[in-house]
């Protein structure tokens, strides 16, 4: 039942993205990808493959990322504004209900925008005779639920901000918080007692989206592809921190006046 | 008038005006930077697009520096991890150039220098990470499109010019030798008056075509160059200026010139006055017989 529900809001969210022609944005994208690569081959990429292959799996983490947070971002409060909120809870569905399928149609359009920039690039990239390895099959899984907790971190921050400032933090986060681990690691030794448990706490709440990015294995040399152990990690990660920001996200919705 | 008017009228103008604007031109760093931001005052477009160059090539040389460890983050030890006793993560010793300084270690702590569990070890299984202790590095020739690229980008990044050729002169072959030499002209019509690409050049032709005598006139015009400046010279040249006056003395002393040993290393040593190679070199110039070997043996290893 709960899973019909979830369904036909997913499909309302991809078929809203299409309607405002977000994934016509991504095509676009993936035009412009093309385009670099045909300027790469104009100077020739003899010797630039892991350039090429690098500049890759960067272009297609930050596109996929700002497109699952711009998707994520506004899809309540636009609900809100343009009061086709009210014949939805209208409906025998709970306001947890609608965050969860609003959730998993966020994270819907950011896989088909994320798959759709992956097949371009994997085309222009084919077009120069640059393949990669099978580690590329876990960076794209990886990555896929990456962006799950990108979609998760941005929904609840919609609804505690406005949209715009929710998608400015969300990528702040997405792309700030692995320099952050870093700087926290290498601090924690040189830190007081005190500052250790600061430290120790902040980096467990922290997103560690950088836990989702296999794109440094991928399009460098004879790196192994990564043990089940740590994919299975990523997931269970992925799922608990997605229902925390849910839970999040629920806490401020289920008492918020329409 | 219909749009499709206009609009060729305006293409039209836009046009005759960039077929005349002969002297527009972007703007990148001078040859000889000076420390700090560089400032690219005539036009804002202009300068723009010479930071975007300036920046592209900065950043395609911190790539070049990731693809020899094959994606390895590496960052400079903290003195509070030398203090702590952190080991360095130096490159293992192949007989070949060093490509940098030995006193790295991996942005990714290893587990037991790292607080976060499993959080840390997922990461060093999900990253490009490996125990970087005696690593060896990719085939530098990998990078070589690259300093091409960002030297085409950026003609004025010198560290550019010599980090490629050095990476060239890795080949001890004559043909190495000769490439490398190719690069660093090729750099020194784009940069005249740099002292590093001239002590380069002069470095090379010394050491590897064992030539002094010809290396002598660019180490000359190298030591003139940076002597002139010597108050404004950025911390890079200044750094080459200081070899300069080191391997032009070596190259007097083998070419028997006590005299110019002693020009040299005087007034190398009112520049740098604590140079302890400089002033070991004057010390045996004075002395017939001197422990020549010794003193390049100190100037090869920095000591």
């Amino acid at each position: 039942m709960k899973f019909r529900i979830y369904r036909a809001l997913a499909r309302g969210v991809v078929l809203e993205s299409i309607r405002r022609k977000d994934l016509w944005v991504v095509a676009i994208l993936g035009f412009l990808i093309m385009m670099t690569a045909g300027v790469l081959g104009f100077f020739g990429i003899q010797g630039l493959q892991v350039f090429v292959k690098d500049l890759a799996v960067s272009v297609l983490g930050i596109f996929g990322t700002i497109v699952a947070v711009l998707t994520a971002s506004r899809m309540i409060p636009e609900e809100i504004k343009q009061r086709t909120l009210y014949p939805l809870l209208a409906r025998p569905i709970t306001r947890f209900d609608l965050l969860v399928g609003k959730l998993i149609g966020a994270t819907v359009v950011s896989w088909i925008a994320f798959l759709m920039l992956a097949a371009l690039t994997a085309l222009a990239l084919a077009s120069f005779h640059v393949g990669f390895e099978p580690i590329m099959l876990q960076y794209l899984l990886c990555k896929m639920l990456g962006l799950a907790v990108v979609c998760a971190l941005s929904l609840a921050l919609s609804l505690y901000m406005t949209p715009a400032a929710a998608a400015t933090m969300s990528l702040i986060f997405a792309f700030g918080s692995g320099m952050v681990v870093h700087a926290l690691t290498m601090s924690y030794s040189a830190a007081s007692g005190p500052a250790q448990f600061a430290i120790k706490a902040l980096n467990s709440v922290l997103p560690q989206f950088s836990l989702f990015d296999l794109g440094s294995r991928a399009a460098n040399l004879h790196w192994a592809p990564v043990p089940l152990w740590v994919v299975l990690f990523l997931l269970g990660y992925a799922v608990v921190y997605s229902a925390a920001m849910t839970l999040l996200a629920w806490t401020k919705f289920r008492r918020q006046a329409l | 008038m219909k749009p499709g008017f206009w609009c060729a009228a305006a293409f039209a103008l836009v046009g005759t005006l960039g077929w005349q604007s002969v002297n527009v031109a972007a703007i990148t760093n001078p040859p000889v930077r000076i420390a700090g931001l560089d400032a690219h005052d005539n036009s804002a477009s202009a300068s723009l697009l010479g930071q975007f160059r300036t920046n592209i090539s900065a950043w395609l040389w911190v790539h070049a520096d990731l693809y020899l460890h094959n994606g390895v983050h590496m960052r400079p030890i903290t003195d509070g991890e030398s203090k702590a006793g952190v080991s360095v993560e130096d490159a293992a010793k192949d007989g070949k150039e060093k490509l940098h300084e030995e006193s790295l270690v991996t942005v990714v702590p290893p587990a037991n220098r790292d607080f976060r569990g499993i959080f840390g070890d997922v990461e060093r299984s999900v990253s490009s990470w490996q125990d970087m202790h005696q690593h060896a590095h990719n085939e530098p020739e990998q990078c070589l499109p690259m300093y091409r690229l960002m030297t085409w980008l950026d003609p004025q990044f010198i560290e550019g010019w010599t980090t490629g050729a050095m990476v060239f002169a890795r080949d001890r072959s004559p043909g190495g030798t000769n490439r490398s030499m190719e690069f660093l002209n090729e750099g020194l019509r784009a940069n005249p008056d740099s002292v590093d690409l001239l002590t380069e050049l002069g470095y090379m032709t010394y050491t590897r075509k064992k030539a002094p005598l010809d290396a002598i006139p660019w180490l000359e015009k190298a030591r003139d160059l940076g002597f002139s400046h010597r108050d404004t010279l950025p911390e890079n040249e200044r750094s080459a200026l200081e070899n300069t006056y080191r391997w032009l003395a070596l190259c007097y002393r083998d070419t028997d010139q006590p005299n110019e040993v002693r020009r040299v290393t005087t007034e190398g040593l009112k520049v740098f006055s604590d140079d302890k190679v400089l002033d070991s070199l004057l010390r045996h110039a004075g002395e017939k017989g001197g422990n020549g070997a010794t003193v390049a043996e100190g100037l090869r290893t920095g000591n």
